[in-house]
């Protein structure tokens, strides 16, 4: 009986083994997530694989409206020899897409269009309108490609027009991330090539001119902590040409006249700046703080300082506020009041902001923050902003903008 | 301060900076707060851009940044 009982068992034990081995071999049904594989799984097969193709990934629309008053001594609308109206207002109807081409290249293309009004009226505008009112256009289409973690390359396109200028903008740069990606080191080059009218300080046409612009960047970023993060930058810009654009702009003489600006036709500019950003986990609060130190040949020097807070009142939505402070020597040619005679061929200017000042600003944003706001508004980011900024040498900006957004992830 | 010598010491200040906290290593599990959305550098690219289309408007000091100075907009100083 006990042998009986001990085989029946084994017989028991070896078909249960059988059927196990059986349903093991059967073909089921095939999954990514098929556990009986023997190759390790791939990120893929255990996430899902994403779209490939060309998509978009994100659309921003930015919409804003300038104002500024103020007066400048490079402006006409006042009478002569005393500082002009600056006034102007601006509709800002700006454009922000986030296209993907492949796992490994981005694109970035920005449509930024300003409509201005009332920009120096009554200078020149008998014969041209760009003073009076103007519509200015860009296409910029920053492009990444990274092909591992390690190494990423960027390129850059830019075409600008608006009525008295046409111009375009190429640039390539590259960065390494360095020690998983603990810090980063980057150098980028852009060259910059404009053509526009040139116009005397009464309205007369004097052909086609051009300015040059090349500039080259490093830049690099480096953890300090979970909670701390360091960048800095260098660049340098050499422009060659005509470097007045605005071309009608007016000197005052001491006899009372009027005459136009002169500018060296060339210039060599350097910054340096650093940033070093902290976010404090416990209250949701982010601080940055940015420095710049600014030169260049036509012995203007500035230093800039801003200070930005954030902080979340609930966790899809933060509050910013920023506070930022400009001081500039001016150029070494700059004057209000032109003595008689003077050296014909001499550079000097009245341009207002190339003059001795310092400016402050402050802006006030609120955000709801893509992906954390609840169900149906997940997929979408809002903000809304007021900057205002006002110089020591009679210049006020107010600026109201509102933020739309969507993923398409 | 002559320009020159403020731009050696603010380099040189940068490159002890760097040398310092260069050996700092956070570990990628480590950086959930680094990928707050405030701790992005241009965690609003439009608005960035459009303050410094003012700046780059209005002050002589444009440029320097990542982006040339001056060129691309009959604005530029």
């Amino acid at each position: 009986m006990a042998a009986a009982t001990s085989r029946l068992a084994l017989a028991l034990l070896v078909v249960i083994c059988a059927a196990r081995v059986a349903h093991a071999q059967a073909p089921g049904p095939t999954t990514d997530l098929d556990h009986t594989q023997e190759m390790p799984l791939t990120d893929a097969q255990i996430i899902g694989t994403a779209d490939n193709s060309w998509h978009f990934e994100d659309a921003e629309l930015r919409t804003a409206y300038l104002s500024q008053y103020g007066h400048g001594f490079q402006s006409q609308d006042g009478s002569i020899g005393a500082a002009g109206s600056e006034a102007m207002h601006i509709f800002e109807p700006w454009a922000l897409f986030d296209i993907r081409q492949n796992d490994h290249i981005t694109h970035q293309v920005m449509l930024p269009v300003d409509i201005i009004t009332a920009a120096s009226p009554d200078a020149v505008d008998a014969i041209s309108t760009a003073s009076r009112q103007n519509e200015s256009a860009d296409l910029d289409v920053r492009s990444t490609y990274r092909p591992d973690d390690v190494n990423q390359w960027n390129t850059r396109f830019r075409a600008h027009g608006e009525e008295p200028l046409g111009g375009g903008l190429a640039g390539a740069g590259y960065t390494r991330h360095l020690a998983d990606d603990n810090a980063t080191i980057g150098v980028d080059a852009n060259v910059d090539v404009d053509g526009f009218d040139s116009r005397d300080v009464h309205g007369k046409y004097h052909g086609k001119v051009a300015r040059e612009t090349a500039n080259a960047n490093l830049t690099a970023s480096q953890l300090l902590s979970p909670t701390t993060v360091v960048d800095a930058s260098y660049g340098i810009t050499y422009q060659h040409g005509v470097l007045d654009p605005s071309s009608w702009n007016a000197v005052p003489l001491s006899d009372g006249s009027i005459i136009g600006e002169i500018f060296p036709d060339h210039r060599v500019r350097q910054a340096i700046s650093a940033r070093i950003s902290q976010i404090i986990p416990a209250t949701r609060t982010t601080f940055k703080a940015w420095y710049r130190y600014y030169t260049d040949d036509f012995q203007l020097h500035a230093h800039t300082v801003e200070l930005v807070g954030y902080q979340y009142i609930v966790p899809w939505i933060y509050l910013r506020g920023s506070y930022r402070y400009y001081t500039q020597t001016g150029v070494d040619f700059f004057t209000t009041r032109l003595e008689v005679p003077f050296d014909m061929t001499a550079p000097h200017t009245s341009d207002s902001d190339l003059a001795p000042f310092d400016a402050n600003e402050w802006s006030v944003q609120a955000v709801m923050v893509r992906g954390r706001a609840p169900k149906d508004l997940k997929p979408w980011n809002l903000s809304a902003e007021v900057m205002h900024y006002w110089r020591t040498n009679d210049l006020r900006i107010t600026t109201v903008a509102l933020t739309v957004g969507r993923s398409f992830l | 301060m002559p320009p020159m010598k403020t731009l050696r010491w603010v380099l040189a200040a940068t490159m002890l900076a760097s040398t310092v906290t260069g050996c700092a290593i956070v570990p990628k599990n480590r950086r959930e707060h680094l990928a707050d959305p405030t701790m992005k550098p241009d965690e609003d690219v439009m608005r960035d851009r459009a303050h410094a289309r003012i700046h780059d408007a209005r002050e002589g000091a444009a440029g320097g940044d990542g982006e040339p100075a001056g060129g691309g907009c009959g604005c530029g100083n």
